[in-house]
């Protein structure tokens, strides 16, 4: 029953088993490969002939215990998780019944689709070529198994120059195949949110900043924003509870309007500049932008406080078309902002309310007494640390006259903490603040380290950005946390790449590296119908619609016969020499009459059997009989004569005559 | 049932027309099928499926994938063609043999690139064993279950190579022919050396029918039967010797149809068969008289297979081999 299942098979089997299923280990639950290792148990026991082979109903049942099992523990993950949960235990419970050639084709395919799974959460280039190996992997278990006359060395050479040869058409429909929107919406994979999150406690930032991860990547159709000016606004913060801050409903409201596809519409004024995010996947909706900013034909929506959501998360590196009008101001404000914007607990931090109403009975306007609190953080003796002492239950007091220690939330908290005592809108806004420039790859990158927190006061009709940071810290603001902090930056990661930098040659080899990252991330994996578009209007110029199509089918022919080609070799088909077509064409013409040449005779005994045998037209028989025998003598001159280049073109001329006179 | 019937004899004549009878065949485009096997199927699914996943998560690696493997399946529909076509089949003779037996249709295959892996059977005959292919040589079996002509019908011959996505394959006719001689069947008739009422009572002596008596050694040659030879003086080293047998009375056995006990033509024909072989393993003198044809008495392997031939054939008449070169 098994005679098909040899011993390099098995180990083909358990080779693409175990690569595929470790490839995905961080997302498959510990109990599969406790199934698995009882499954392949069982397998090397029919294998060594201790075991017999399960009945159709041990393998059902076993079956419905394991997804029963499995749903049970993996069901709150989410549809995803369960679904994929579900292919793997297939994949494992197809150990148990390896009895026909057909089981192994179902395994392939099974394999097959759990490489895809495995590029909805690896998008790197080695994890985009270990996806590959795994798929030719699996595609070498089928040549096993079909080609098992040919040695292992030549099935591994036959199926390289298989999959070599389809590369080429691979690539023009991967390049020129319109891609169709989402047909219809499919389970996210479940994953930890990364970067900024809903809530922010004075902590918070600090800790995303030890982190070197890359949150995203921008580049500019004109200008780059000058340092200062990169504020990536993610999200407001607009209600303060004592020990962090956090969302109010109507904001929450508002996301899940703006998610559902809900666009805050503005009128937006001045010169547009467009740029490009490519965001690292958070699994969160958020989209940083550059106020004010809109999406561009992609799903990022504009709320009312400026900032910008996509309608899924952002569960792959995705790249985000996005427009900014710098000159468009923040006028949006309602009643329920207005109070919203200006609340506080009842209670506590006694002395900055002291010290706010102080502020207030002074004479001078707003914005004076706006500057009074800011230089208040130059003058004193705050400092700007990664690490702050931690602060009591009274947060504000405890900083602004205690410690005086912080990070931009403190800052920031305290800032907006104040204005909102003076009476005055005010609102956190969190983000990314910098990001480095690669003036040749000509992208932006922006760390998770360089996340930041700063103030938005409603003044003079608009919101106005306040970045109480840049007070304390202004080389945070102009140069980045690195330079800020040189003593606390990425102190727990002292073998970091960004660090050794210093080194020109190691910082070549890492723009190198980021460069050619960044341009997979552009042209690959986001390369969409604009990109397409790019690249025909690159290379074959102006294209309509309709000259697109053509250009499809065009270079589809082009491929296919390219591929034709290189399978056939019709230039290695042996050539027909001039009086073998002619004797091809005397047969052809008394096929119907005599027969055709059979195996062995002679071109002398065919023509001597035409003699006999052929119906000839009464009048010209005679000649026609004579012409055969002299047809047959040329041919064999031609053929095995030793003749010079003269005679043998007459010898020819006279075949054809001859063979006009039969 | 019927539909099917219909079609299955259109694609007969269709056949025909398209692959006719030849001993010596080449597949090439005109005669070569090709489709993919349920494996091909499922992996054309998978291919859509990988497609439809890419598409609605928008990620262009598993679509990438999807069109790698769409374009494996591609190549594999040239590469599988590519392996069959060029492949030539030339059928030998097959041997006689009895009916109810087991009859080998050998066929030489010949390819130039050697690169796929054929698998061969016939199409009409239930499968009894499994074919032998050793290098080039082929043999198929099938089991010939009455006397006469027997056609086994068109040779299949498939391949899956290269990954089993594609199953192509020809149905060629090799203008097989083999006879089959009726199956013996033993009478416990005692053989008479009568030739017949003509001869009167020349001949009744029964007892000495089919005996033979030992005459004396002759020198072999090649072609005798083995079972004459003299073992015991060749393991002397007296070289190879025959031994010679002489009837005790001249007179040859006739077989005659009329004798034989069975009910009908062909059992009686088999009790002849197995007559004939009682015959010739004794090296007696025999001739068969079946109606409208007589074999005059003579002993030996060629004597033996006129008398299975005309047995086999009784009654048949000879088809043309229609097309067959």
């Amino acid at each position: 029953m098994e005679t098909f299942l040899k011993r390099h098979h098995l180990l083909l089997i358990l080779l693409c088993y175990f690569t595929t299923t470790f490839s995905l280990f961080a997302q498959i639950h510990w109990l599969i490969f406790v199934l698995a290792l009882l499954c392949i148990g069982w397998r090397l026991g029919i294998y060594f002939g201790r075991l017999a082979a399960p009945s159709v109903m041990v393998n059902r049942l076993a079956a419905i215990l394991g997804a029963a099992l499995l749903m049970g523990v993996v069901f709150s993950q989410g549809l995803f998780s369960a679904m994929m949960h579900l292919i793997v235990l297939g994949y494992t419970l197809k150990f148990l019944e390896l009895s026909a050639r057909r089981d192994i084709n179902v395994f392939i395919c099974t394999g097959l689709v759990l490489v895809a799974v495995f590029y909805v959460f690896e998008t790197s280039i080695l994890m985009a070529l270990w996806g590959m190996v795994l798929a030719v992997l699996h595609l070498a278990l089928a040549m096993s198994l079909y080609s098992a006359h040919l040695s292992q060395h030549r099935q591994a050479k036959y199926l390289g120059r298989l999959v070599l040869v389809s590369l080429p058409l691979a690539l023009l429909l991967f390049l020129l195949l319109p891609r169709l929107p989402p047909m219809w919406k499919l389970p996210l994979q479940n994953q930890a949110k990364t970067g900024l999150s809903d809530t922010v406690n004075p902590g918070d930032i600090a800790e995303l900043s030890r982190s070197s991860e890359l949150a995203f990547r921008a580049s500019f159709a004109a200008e780059v924003p000058a340092p200062n000016e990169r504020y990536w606004r993610v999200m407001t913060l607009d209600q303060y509870q004592g020990n962090q801050w956090s969302q109010s409903q109507s904001i929450k409201n508002a996301i899940d309007v703006a998610q559902r596809g809900g666009h805050f519409n503005i009128e937006m004024q001045g010169v547009m500049q467009a740029y490009e995010l490519i965001l690292e996947p958070s699994y969160q909706t958020w989209v940083p932008s550059l106020a004010v900013s809109q999406g561009r034909a992609n799903r990022a929506n504009l709320m009312a406080n400026y900032t910008l959501r996509n309608e899924i998360p952002i569960g792959q590196r995705t790249m985000l078309r996005l427009q900014q009008f710098a000159d468009t101001k923040m006028h949006y404000i309602d009643l329920t902002m207005a109070r919203q914007n200006t609340l506080l607990p009842n209670t506590g931090n006694e002395q900055t309310r002291a010290w706010a109403a102080q502020l207030a009975a002074q004479s001078g306007s707003t914005q004076q007494k706006i500057n009074q609190v800011l230089q208040r953080f130059t003058g004193e003796r705050f400092s700007y640390t990664l690490k702050p002492p931690p602060l009591g239950p009274q947060q504000i007091d405890d900083f602004l006259f205690g410690t005086q220690a912080g990070f931009c939330v403190h800052y920031a908290g305290s800032f907006v903490y104040i204005m909102r005592l003076l009476g005055i809108p005010a609102r956190m806004v969190t983000g990314y603040q910098g990001g480095e420039w690669d003036p040749e790859g000509g992208f932006l990158t922006v760390r998770q380290y360089d996340a930041h927190a700063w103030a938005e006061v409603y003044l003079d009709g608009r919101w106005q950005r306040f970045d109480p940071t840049a007070f304390v810290a202004p080389e945070r603001v102009e140069q980045g946390l690195e330079l800020a902090l040189p003593n606390e930056f990425l102190a727990d990661d002292p073998l970091s790449l960004l660090k050794l930098r210093s080194n020109p040659m190691l910082n070549q080899l890492y723009l190198a590296m980021a460069q050619f990252d960044y341009l997979w991330a552009v042209w690959v994996l986001n390369y969409d119908n604009q990109k397409q578009f790019e690249l025909i209007k690159r290379w074959f110029g102006e294209v309509d619609f309709f000259g697109q199509i053509w250009l499809f089918i065009g270079l589809f022919v082009a491929t296919i016969v390219f591929m034709l080609l290189w399978h056939l070799k019709p230039w290695q088909r042996v050539r027909l020499s001039v009086e073998d077509k002619l004797l091809l064409r005397l047969q052809k013409r008394f096929k119907a009459n005599v027969g055709e040449r059979q195996q062995g005779e002679t071109v002398t005994d065919y023509c001597l059997r035409l003699r006999e045998e052929a119906d000839f037209s009464p009048q010209l028989a005679a000649q026609q009989r004579a012409n055969l025998l002299k047809f047959a003598q040329c041919y064999n001159a031609l053929k095995y004569a030793p003749l010079r280049e003269q005679q043998r073109q007459e010898t020819l001329d006279q075949l054809r005559q001859l063979l006009r006179g039969i | 049932m019927q539909t099917h019937q219909w079609f299955s004899s259109r694609f007969e004549r269709w056949l025909q027309r398209h692959v006719p009878a030849r001993s010596h065949i080449v597949l090439n485009r005109k005669n070569l099928f090709i489709l993919p096997t349920w494996f091909g199927v499922t992996y054309l699914v998978t291919c859509f499926t990988l497609f439809l996943l890419g598409t609605n998560y928008q990620n262009n690696l598993i679509l990438f994938l999807s069109f790698l493997l769409s374009s494996v399946f591609v190549s594999c529909l040239l590469l599988s063609h590519k392996n069959m076509s060029g492949l030539a089949l030339e059928a030998a003779e097959p041997e006689p043999q009895f009916a109810e037996q087991v009859m080998a249709f050998p066929v030489k295959i010949q390819h130039s690139a050697e690169q796929g892996q054929f698998y061969f059977s016939l199409q009409k005959q239930p499968h009894v064993l499994d074919p032998v292919i050793k290098g080039q040589q082929v043999v198929v079996y099938a089991k010939a279950c009455h006397r006469g002509y027997f056609k086994p019908g068109r040779l299949t011959v498939y391949s899956l190579f290269p990954l089993g996505l594609f199953r192509v394959w020809s149905h060629v006719d090799l203008g097989w022919q083999g006879l089959v001689y009726p199956k013996p069947i033993e009478t416990n008739l005692v053989l008479d050396s009568d030739a017949g009422d003509q001869q009167g009572d020349l001949g009744r002596s029964r007892a000495k029918a089919g005996f033979d008596e030992f005459a004396g050694l002759k020198t072999y040659q090649v072609g005798e039967s083995l079972k004459s030879v003299a073992w015991k003086q060749l393991a002397q080293g007296r070289g190879w010797h025959s031994k010679a047998f002489e009837q005790a009375q001249g007179a040859p056995v006739w077989l005659t149809l009329n004798e034989q006990t069975g009910r009908d033509l062909e059992t009686k024909l088999s009790q002849l068969t197995s007559q004939v072989l009682q015959l010739d393993e004794q090296n007696a003198l025999y001739g068969l008289r079946l109606s409208g044809q007589n074999i005059t008495p003579a002993q030996g392997p060629s004597h033996k297979l006129a008398c299975l031939t005309a047995l086999a054939t009784y009654g048949l008449t000879a088809p043309t081999k229609a097309g067959v070169n």
